[in-house]
């Protein structure tokens, strides 16, 4: 009881009261006028008399707009709004997006069975039976659950050495030994959102912000809108984005790396989603103008905003102007009109569609493309053949978000910011570029000591093996794209490689006459590579040579240690190749501490041949 | 012996002087219920222009209202209609009912002593009144009597007669 007295205390304490009277306050001051003004006319104010009573009904009513006043003043701020519609509001008004119930994604295996062929002496699968599994493909769930793949699977598809890059191994052999068929894997990204279209006719009439519903619930994304004339729509945070990035397939050498280039189109034709968060049903919002405007989306003519002299006026004075004239529109893209419109989306989510690994087998519906020249029976046998497999569970699948947890999502995104201010902001940019454009390990920021408005991002990539790369031309070109909409019209960001700074660690210890000398060095070896991994070193990250020397001694056995040293690798070394930076630990130590050269990272490339011990 | 001035102002006005005798209208107390339109002094409508009959009309009103018919005064009145929709369940109506308007007058009007009370449900707590008194059939109509005086006021034993029907 008294918890419940202090929690309601505690609510009321939240609330404010812009007027601070409640009925017994207007009461008082309405007896208290009264009295003065009205002290002829009547006499008994009090509660019991008919005065009173018509005090105490506009008092009522004071209490009652007093009420209402201060709610709508709560209403006003996400912190006290208590309305799920105003909450909704403020929301989306702070930026957040309400989105349905999240659906999850997992990784899928997906294998089949291909025939084999002998080529330059080497049994490999037949390259004309190899299938591309089509984006659309259905995978059910032990639990009903359905999955739907993201994006072709390409069997056949070969890398710049051309190597498969699906994995196989061989499933049947003749009696010889020879393969007859290989068993080929390939991983796929597959989401419990499953892909729905559905067809809205407009009629010939303008209307500006036309809006059209999806009947589907829990919405998580818009594929496609394309009308009956072939013209894309697409979506934007706000209609006032009159651009948006684009993905297109990367033909360039280093396609292997960076799959697609990012490109900016302009968007006249774009709409704006908005979720119910009540219904969970998803409206679409295009834009006002008219396509048949010929300014439409266009900037207007600057010489327009020119200031008139009229007659003989030879000099003017300083004039106020609105910069953003410059930058108006007549619309706010274009509305479709007598059209059919097209909508491809996701639909579905929840935290059921968290299946657990091994739950997902079932191929509900593949879609498969052979090459033309492939025999039916070809077909047949390798579509047959297919399975999949989840090794991993689902992850990401969400009920919809509350109202209390949108109210904190839209308390923290006020904080964040859609460009680049800050140092963080730089870096968390570059880290969220979509996988697809190519994939940043780690980014260095530094000022750049000859121009104050410049930052030197310092970028490096890995390879297949987990070695450090240096980053793709394209993906450079996809990062100076993708940065570019974000970064202050004053800043300018100079994206270099990092440089690679490969070492190599010897060191000698003595070690008790108890323990086995090669089983201790082998645990200090591993220790050390442990430390070493590049998962825990990041560009201009400084080596501490006490740690080692630490991880060194603290090995059980381990007595002293005679000598400890770390030198660097370039070039090649024992036909290792190693980065071909070059440079003296010596001149970088300081106190004990390797300080790498602005932008570079220490890498231990060869961990099982760059660590050498020695035990007596 | 100096001769003295006196100001005619001091010498002031005999007590029967006519601009002593002027009379003063008394002030309006309160509004009289049930409303009526107002005649003579009283403004737009009838008003009590003395405080006995105000203390009468205001207890009479606090008998008669029950609990939440008050806007924002959920609290106000004797609160009698539950107990006359039970007058037949209840064995000792009068003490609740003396009890309830005895601790509403406590509460509101503490300047006024009741001393008795009498109530009256026209012979049996059955009996239905004919229709001539505009009554519906089907209704008891419970004649309650209190009779109470205002101390302070110096107003002696007055005797207040309320009528409460109930179905």
């Amino acid at each position: 009881m008294g918890s419940k007295k202090n929690n309601l205390k505690n609510l009321r304490s939240n609330q404010r009261s812009y007027l601070n009277k409640d009925f017994d306050a207007f009461r008082a001051e309405l007896t208290q006028y009264g009295q003065i003004y009205f002290k002829d006319k009547i006499n008994d104010f009090t509660e019991n008399g008919l005065a009173g009573l018509f005090i105490e009904m506009a008092a009522y009513i004071g209490d009652n707009m007093s009420f209402y006043l201060d709610h709508q003043f709560n209403e006003l701020d996400i912190v006290t709004a208590v309305e799920s519609s105003n909450i909704e509001r403020l929301v989306r008004g702070a930026g957040v997006q309400i989105q349905g119930a999240a659906p999850s994604t997992v990784d899928i295996s997906f294998y089949l069975e291909a025939p084999a062929q002998l080529m330059n002496n080497e049994y490999v699968p037949k390259l004309s039976s190899l299938p591309i599994i089509r984006a659309g493909t259905i995978l059910s769930a032990n639990t009903g659950v359905k999955f739907e793949l993201y994006d072709d699977l390409n069997f056949g598809k070969k890398d710049s050495a051309g190597n498969f890059i699906a994995t196989y191994s061989t499933m049947k052999s003749d009696g010889s030994g020879n393969p007859t068929s290989f068993a080929l894997k390939l991983v796929g990204r597959c989401t419990s959102g499953i892909s729905m279209s559905e067809s809205f006719t407009i009629p010939d009439t303008f209307s500006p912000f036309r809006t059209i519903k999806l009947s589907g619930k829990n919405i998580s994304e818009i594929t496609s809108i394309r009308d009956s004339q072939g013209r894309d729509y697409y979506e934007v945070s706000s209609l006032t984005q009159d651009t948006v990035f684009k993905r297109i397939s990367n033909t360039g050498y280093d396609s292997d790396l960076v799959s697609e280039n990012i490109e900016m189109i302009p968007a006249p034709y774009r709409f704006v989603k908005t979720t119910s968060r009540r219904t969970g049903s998803t409206t679409i919002r295009f834009g006002g103008g008219s396509a048949e405007g010929t300014d439409d989306d266009a900037l207007p003519d600057p010489s327009d905003i020119a200031l008139p002299l009229y007659g003989k006026k030879k000099a003017f004075s300083r004039f106020t102007l609105d910069p953003n004239k410059l930058l108006l529109t007549r619309t706010l893209g274009i509305a479709p009109r007598n059209t059919t419109l097209s909508v491809r989306y996701r639909s579905g989510g929840g935290l059921s569609h968290n299946v657990s690994a091994g739950a997902i087998k079932t191929v509900s519906i593949l879609k498969t493309k052979f090459a033309s020249t492939t025999p039916s029976s070809t077909i047949a046998s390798v579509r047959g053949s297919v399975e999949a497999n989840n090794e991993n569970s689902a992850k990401g699948g969400e009920a919809a978000m509350t109202l209390n947890e949108l109210k904190s999502a839209a308390l923290a995104f006020r904080n964040s910011q859609s460009r680049i201010v800050t140092k963080a902001d730089l870096v968390a940019r570059i880290y969220t570029m979509p996988v697809n454009f190519g994939r940043v390990f780690r980014v260095g920021v530094r000022d750049n000591p000859n121009n104050p408005l410049t930052s030197v991002v310092a970028i490096i990539s890995r390879n297949s093996s987990g070695k450090l790369i240096v980053s793709p031309d394209s993906l450079k070109e996809n990062l100076r794209e993708y940065l570019n909409q974000y970064r202050l019209i004053s800043d300018a960001i100079d994206i270099v490689d990092a440089m690679v700074l490969n070492i190599g660690i010897t060191y000698s210890v003595v070690v008790d006459s108890l323990s086995n000398k090669t089983l201790t060095i082998q645990s200090i070896n591993s220790s050390i590579k442990k430390y070493m991994s590049l998962d825990n070193f990041q560009i201009d990250q400084p080596i501490v040579t006490a740690d080692l020397v630490n991880i060194i001694l603290n090995q059980q056995g381990v007595i002293s240690l005679v000598s400890f040293d770390v030198t660097n690798l370039s070039g090649t070394v024992n036909e290792r190749s190693y980065s071909n930076e070059s440079f003296s630990i010596a001149s970088h130590t300081d106190r004990g501490i390797i300080v790498p050269p602005p932008g570079s990272i220490f890498e231990l490339k060869y961990p099982d041949d760059d660590v050498n011990g020695s035990a007596r | 012996m100096s001769k003295h001035e006196i100001i005619f102002k001091s010498s002031g006005v005999k007590r029967g002087d006519p601009s002593l005798l002027k009379t003063v209208d008394p002030k309006p107390y309160g509004i009289k219920t049930p409303l009526e339109l107002g005649t003579g002094r009283s403004g737009i409508f009838q008003m009590h222009f003395n405080p006995v009959e105000q203390i009468d009309d205001n207890l009479k009103n606090l008998i008669l209202t029950n609990s939440g018919e008050r806007l924002g005064n959920y609290g106000y009145g004797a609160n009698l209609r539950p107990l006359l929709a039970e007058l037949n369940n209840i064995m000792d109506f009068d003490a609740v009912a003396m009890e309830s308007i005895s601790t509403a007058v406590r509460k509101h009007m503490p300047f006024v002593e009741l001393s008795t009370f009498a109530s009256d449900a026209g012979g049996t707590l059955n009996a239905v009144p004919g229709p001539e008194e505009g009554v519906p059939v089907s209704m008891t109509k419970v004649n309650i009597v209190v009779k109470y005086s205002v101390p302070k006021l110096r107003i002696g034993e007055r005797a207040l007669s309320v009528s409460i029907l109930c179905i």
